[in-house]
């Protein structure tokens, strides 16, 4: 029995239009409550001070836009409504949209280094809407996230998330302003690939294993994955990272890696 | 060059002096740590909005459970709780069906 599903019953709370007001009264005076980020500045600046970079992400279901929207209409149903009820997703996504703009700038301001934007569009083998929905819909909402988070600071690079094969949108984050893309799983897309037609805009930030490595892999493999990926993409433009989640990883492998990084990464640049 | 400083560059399509790296793209409680990253030094650092003060009863549920039943990220069910995408809670006779033979 699990605690959460994206399609479990009772899980989408918007599933009927007609609670999208209410969501945006209970939900988002919560969500976007100064309170919760008036310690943000300082710990950024602790971090900073320790010579390390920081990364914040606005407070999400999943994912900004996209992955917020279904998972608040349910999937089968938000998928319907981008084809057969524009108005109601568009006024969903602005209040997401205006939702997440105020968040952004509270990570903006204080003084992250990285603002990380996250939306599942994709899944192992292609994209889950077209491009043009992708670009009715939701690029010229990242447009205005984007758009805005530089405002406040030009200098915050912004990181773009999803999951699966997004290989067809890199062209088009990169025109909007996206700095660098993650995970880039190898099982899903060829980072080396798009490097070449691209060039080293997007930065990769990811790129090593499969879950399956990570989880039954070797130490051995670890580091061969990623010696595999500094040799195929880096050492330009590179921050080298699970491209999947390791929360289930043997310890022996994450040690791998970080050996692998010191070791192969020194020696690459 | 810092970590900070070689994340930079890597983030303009630079070649830093090492390629950097990090655990992922958010903070993961790893092996009793509470951050991952810290516990293996990586290069970066995440940072997020402080939870809800409504949530200390989500939380205290979530100190219920057995401790070998895994739940996923706290931090990712605090966000599915206050967003309200979640199942209603297992009662505690469903979470022990056996508690009472």
């Amino acid at each position: 029995m699990g605690l959460y599903h994206p399609e479990s019953p009772g899980a989408h709370p918007l599933a009927r239009g007609g609670a999208i007001g209410e969501f945006v009264e209970r939900i988002a005076a919560g969500l976007t409550d100064p309170r919760r980020h008036e310690g943000l500045p300082a710990e950024v600046r602790r971090l900073q001070d320790r010579g390390l970079a920081v990364a914040g992400a606005p407070p999400h279901l999943g994912g900004e836009l996209f992955e917020s929207a279904y998972r608040l209409r349910g999937f089968q149903r938000f998928m319907a409504d981008l084809l057969e009820r524009p108005a109601l997703v568009d006024y969903l996504l602005d209040q997401l949209t205006a939702m997440s703009l105020r968040n952004c700038v509270a990570i903006v301001e204080a003084g992250v280094d990285v603002l990380l934007l996250d939306d599942d569009v994709a899944g192992s083998h292609g994209m889950l809407i077209s491009p043009a929905t992708w670009q009715r819909f939701f690029k010229p909402r990242m447009i205005q996230l984007i758009e805005t988070a530089r405002q406040v600071r030009p200098e915050v690079r912004v990181f773009y998330h999803s999951d699966g094969d997004f290989t067809r949108l890199t062209p088009e984050l990169v025109e909007i302003g996206v700095d660098v893309v993650n995970p880039l799983a190898p099982d899903c897309m060829d980072a080396a690939a798009i490097r070449r037609a691209l060039g080293p805009r997007p930065a990769f930030w990811g790129t090593v294993g499969t879950a399956a490595l990570w989880d039954t892999g070797t130490p051995d493999e670890i580091r061969r994955e990623v010696a595999r990926s500094v040799a195929e993409i880096g050492p330009a433009g590179l921050v080298l990272s699970p491209a999947y989640d390791v929360d289930f990883t043997p310890r022996a492998n994450i040690e791998a890696f970080i050996e692998a990084v010191r070791d192969i990464g020194q020696g690459a640049t | 060059m810092t970590p900070r400083d070689r994340v930079l560059a890597a983030l303009a399509g630079d070649r830093p002096d090492a390629i950097p790296c990090a655990l992922g793209f958010f903070q993961q409680p790893l092996f009793g740590a509470r951050d991952g990253d810290e516990l293996f030094d990586t290069d970066v650092r995440f940072v997020g909005f402080d939870p809800s003060p409504d949530q200390e009863d989500f939380f205290s549920y979530l100190d219920s459970l057995p401790p070998d039943v895994h739940v996923g990220s706290v931090a990712q069910l605090r966000v599915y709780e206050e967003w309200g995408s979640t199942i209603p809670r297992v009662p505690a006779h469903i979470r022990w069906p056996a508690a009472a033979l």
